[in-house]
C-alpha cells in the first residue's frame, strides 16, 4: 500500500520537473498579479495594507484553482486515470496520493514565498507570519477539494468557469477563516481559534475528500 | 476462472447500442468482437473491463458478480483501451515501472527489459513517450499488459498502428498466453483470417 503510495508521487513529481511550465507560470503569476494590486492602489496606501490579505488569499485560491485543473486534465488527456481506477488498490488511497502532489506542486511554493509578499505590500512581520501560518494550515483543504472538483468535472469539456463556480462557495469558509487569522493578530488577539477550526476543516477534507473524489472518477467516466 | 456474459444490453442516448449479448471465456480461449464502426465493440469492451456499468444483463467472474469483487477481478484482468495511458513526460521504462506497480505486479528489471528487446524497443527505453511514434508507443502500452502478467487480456484495437513485424510478435506472443491457460477478449477489424477457430462476438 505505501509502496504504490511513494510510487505514485514519484512519477508524478518526475513528471512535473520536466513539464516546469505547468507550476513555474502560475507563481510567476501570483507574483505578477499581486505587485499589480500594488501598483494599482499605491504601495504606500494604509488601505491596500489592509486589503493585502485578502488580495493575497483570494489569488491564492484562484491560483491553486487552476493549477490543479490543468494538471488534471493533461492526466485526463493521456488516459493515466483510468490507469488508477483499474488498479486492485483502492482508488481513493491513489487520489489521496495524488492530492499530495498537487499540494506539493500548486501551495507550497506559493506559501513559501508569502514572506516575499510582505514584503511587496509592506505588511508588518506579525501579519505576514500570520499569513504563511493560515496558508499553510488551510490550503490542504483547497488542495483536496479542488481535486474532488476536477475529478467531479472530469468528463467535461473545458470545465475551468463550472469548476470555479462549484467550488469557490465551498472555499469561503476558509477563505474567511483564513484572513481572519491575519486580522485579529494584527490586532493582537489570540488566533487559537481560527487556527484550529482551519486545522479542522483541512483534517476533515482530509478524509472525506479522497472518498468523494473516487466516487466523482468513478461515475465521470461511466457516463 | 471463466468470465460469463449474460444477457448483456446497453443503450447510448436513445440509440441501442447491442441486445442480449451471450459469451463465456474460459482460459487457453480468445474471443474477438467485430462490428462496424459505432457499433459498440469499445463499449462493451469497457464494461467488461468493469468501467462502466451496463444497463441490463450480468457479468461474472469465476461465478462472482463483477461489481461484487472488483478490487479482486482487477488482480487478474489487464485492459487497454484505444488510449495508450502513457504519460508523455515520461519514459517507456518509467512508464511501465509506475503502470506495474499500480496494477500490483512484480517484475524484474530484467523481465521488463526481456520484453522491451522482444517488441524491438531496447534502443527507446529511455526517450521520453512524447518522442515515441504512434507504433512505438502502442508497443509499450502492449509491453505493459503481457508484463502485467494477469490470466485475462482485454484488448481494444490492440495492432493498431503496428508495422507487419511487430503484428506478427504480438500475434505470437497472444497464442503464447493462450497456451499457458490465459483468456483473451479482443475487438479487431482487420486481419480476420489470423483469427481461425476463435469465438467470435459480432455486434
Amino acid at each position: 500500500m505505501l509502496n504504490v503510495f511513494y510510487s505514485c508521487i514519484k512519477s508524478d513529481l518526475k513528471t512535473l520537473q520536466r513539464k516546469r511550465a505547468d507550476w513555474v507560470y502560475p507563481i510567476v503569476f501570483f507574483l505578477v498579479f499581486i505587485s499589480l494590486f500594488g501598483i494599482g492602489l499605491g504601495f504606500d496606501n494604509q488601505r491596500l495594507i489592509a486589503a493585502s490579505p485578502a488580495i493575497i488569499w483570494i489569488t491564492f485560491l484562484f491560483i491553486t484553482l487552476s493549477t490543479i485543473d490543468n494538471l488534471f486534465r493533461r492526466e485526463q488527456e493521456e488516459g493515466t486515470l483510468s490507469q488508477l481506477v483499474l488498479s486492485p488498490y483502492p482508488l481513493w488511497w491513489l487520489l489521496l496520493a495524488k492530492s499530495v502532489v498537487f499540494w506539493l506542486v500548486a501551495c507550497l511554493p506559493l506559501i513559501l514565498l508569502t514572506p516575499v509578499f510582505g514584503i511587496i505590500m509592506q505588511l508588518s512581520s506579525q501579519a505576514t507570519a500570520a499569513l504563511f501560518l493560515s496558508l499553510l494550515v488551510g490550503s490542504p483543504a483547497l488542495a483536496l477539494l479542488g481535486v474532488v472538483g476536477a475529478t467531479l468535472t472530469s468528463a467535461m469539456p473545458r470545465s475551468g468557469v463550472f469548476l470555479a463556480l462549484l467550488l469557490l462557495p465551498l472555499y469561503v469558509p476558509i477563505l474567511i477563516l483564513g484572513e481572519s487569522v491575519v486580522v485579529e493578530l494584527q490586532s493582537a488577539q489570540s488566533v487559537h481559534f481560527q487556527l484550529a477550526l482551519l486545522g479542522a476543516i483541512s483534517v476533515f477534507a482530509l478524509i472525506g475528500a479522497p472518498h468523494a473524489a473516487a466516487g466523482a472518477l468513478r461515475a465521470a467516466l461511466d457516463d | 476462472m471463466t468470465l460469463a456474459i449474460k444477457n448483456l444490453s446497453h443503450t447510448k442516448g436513445n440509440k441501442a447500442l447491442f441486445r442480449h449479448i451471450h459469451f463465456d471465456i474460459k482460459p487457453g480461449q480468445r474471443v474477438l468482437v467485430q462490428g462496424a464502426n459505432g457499433a459498440g465493440k469499445s463499449t462493451l469492451l469497457k464494461i467488461v473491463a468493469g468501467l462502466l456499468s451496463s444497463d441490463k444483463g450480468h457479468i461474472t467472474y469465476q461465478g462472482h458478480p463483477l461489481h461484487s469483487e472488483l478490487a479482486q477481478y482487477f488482480n487478474h484482468m489487464s485492459y487497454l483501451g484505444h488510449q495508450n495511458s502513457l504519460k508523455k513526460s515520461l519514459t517507456p521504462l518509467e512508464n511501465l515501472k509506475e503502470q506495474l506497480c499500480l496494477a500490483n505486479s512484480t517484475v524484474t528489471d530484467f523481465q521488463i527489459n526481456a520484453v522491451l528487446e522482444t517488441l524491438g524497443l531496447t534502443t527507446q527505453k529511455h526517450q521520453l513517450c512524447e518522442t515515441l511514434s504512434a507504433g512505438e508507443c502502442r508497443k509499450v502500452a502492449l509491453a505493459g499488459v503481457m508484463l502485467k502478467n494477469k490470466p485475462l487480456w482485454i484488448l481494444d484495437e490492440p495492432f493498431n498502428s503496428l508495422d507487419k513485424d511487430s503484428y506478427h510478435k504480438l500475434q505470437a506472443i497472444c497464442q503464447q498466453h493462450l497456451g499457458h491457460g490465459g483468456m483473451i477478449l479482443l475487438s479487431c477489424h482487420m486481419g480476420s483470417h489470423h483469427y481461425e477457430g476463435c469465438h467470435v462476438v459480432q455486434l
